[in-house]
């Protein structure tokens, strides 16, 4: 048994020193790819041919796509390694502190924000904000092909449990793919047709589980999707609500 | 800080990778308040500049800095080691930002509990680094 927690010690500070070793060294010889091939570019527009300079704008777009996939692997890990610092706050306020984020994001966009009741709960701010982020950002971007987009966030009880959902009808995913979603690196759509690297909602699982909760995905195709999750209360929660605004 | 208006403050920039001194030099040149006036590639040659110690004796080659962009990750001594060294120093004007790679919100934490005026991350495209200046320069107004 003592072995074990000692294996498991040694295996936590390795993962440590790799996170450690990401951020400060693995990022730094992408970004300078990319800076490379941009400086390139400015700079010797007009004597390199057209060709040339395409491949080149191409050697600094997937410098860029492995910064945010390092980027965005970082990020997880973080996740998985903080502690939680749960106080009490009001969802909503929450959401639409992300929601005003979105704003230069969106200008020229038709979108309709329904922000219904939402409860207060003892939870870590900076995660559950993170969870809003992320599910909100990807509701934005599959309701991009959408003249009018529709995205809700708002509760429901479900068998007397307390439900978050975020809501959109933008182009949804067949349900056959929906245990890939929380998956790393899982992706549903081309990314020719929306960015991404498939990291967003499997950051979004973590921070629901280490919360003691659960998240479920319903879709379907050119119909929307819709992102239901629990957060365990912590022992101060009020469970009272917010009121809605709508935006 | 008080500072003639229209004058230029001058920069040490202290980070072990030549391409981040580049890319930095680059940015700044484009900038007329801000100048270059020393590169150093580790905490040790920092602290040594900053002493006026050994080749940086001569202050008419190496002078003393307003603003000092620290990277964090260096080899002798650290970005952490420096802002250490800093607290024992008695240099009351001088702005220290720290410019690293990492946004680990540990090291935001502890270069901020180490008296850095400011954290900045590392980006890669000229519009990033032109978002840097201006961080910079709203620093340099707070303090």
């Amino acid at each position: 048994m003592l072995e074990r927690t000692a294996e498991l010690a040694t295996a936590n500070q390795e993962l440590e020193a790799f996170s450690y070793s990401v951020a400060h060294d693995l990022q730094a010889p992408l970004r300078h790819i990319e800076s490379y091939a941009q400086m390139l570019i400015t700079t010797f527009a007009a004597q390199i041919p057209s060709e040339a300079l395409d491949y080149l704008q191409r050697i600094g777009m997937r410098g860029q796509y492995m910064r945010q996939l390092v980027s965005d692997l970082l990020n997880l890990s973080c996740v998985v390694k903080q502690e939680l610092v749960r106080q009490q706050i009001e969802i909503r306020l929450l959401v639409e502190e992300v929601i005003a984020g979105f704003q230069s994001e969106i200008q020229g966009r038709q979108i309709e924000w329904r922000v219904g009741d939402l409860p207060c709960l003892a939870c870590d701010p900076a995660l559950v904000k993170q969870v809003f982020a992320n599910l909100i950002s990807n509701a934005v971007k599959y309701t991009q092909p959408r003249e009018r987009a529709l995205i809700e966030v708002g509760q429901m009880k479900v068998n007397g449990e307390l439900l978050i959902f975020v809501r959109d009808d933008g182009v949804g995913f067949d349900m056959k793919h929906a245990n890939k979603l929380f998956g790393v690196f899982q992706r549903l759509h081309a990314s020719k047709d929306f960015d991404g690297t498939g990291v967003g909602l499997a950051i979004v699982a973590r921070i629901v589980r280490k919360h003691g909760g659960q998240i479920w995905a319903e879709g379907e195709v050119n119909k929307g999707a819709t992102f239901r999750f629990t957060l365990e209360q912590g022992p101060n929660s009020t469970g009272e609500t917010s009121p809605a605004t709508g935006s | 800080m008080t500072q003639m208006p229209g004058s230029k403050r001058t920069v040490l920039l202290i980070d072990d990778s030549e391409d981040d001194r580049l890319f930095m030099r680059r940015a700044l040149h484009q900038h007329h308040r801000l100048a270059v006036v020393g590169e150093v590639c580790d905490g040790e040659e920092a602290v040594a500049y900053l002493s006026g110690e050994g080749v940086f004796a001569n202050r008419a080659d190496y002078p003393f800095p307003d603003i000092l962009l620290l990277d964090l990750k260096m080899p002798r001594k650290t970005g952490f080691e420096v802002l250490q060294w800093l607290q024992t120093q008695a240099f009351q004007d001088l702005v220290v930002i720290v410019v690293s790679g990492s946004s680990l919100r540990e090291d935001v934490t502890k270069s901020t509990a180490l008296g850095a005026d400011a954290y900045l991350k590392k980006g890669a495209l000229k519009e990033e680094y032109a978002a840097m200046v201006r961080e910079i320069e709203a620093s340099l107004d707070q303090c």
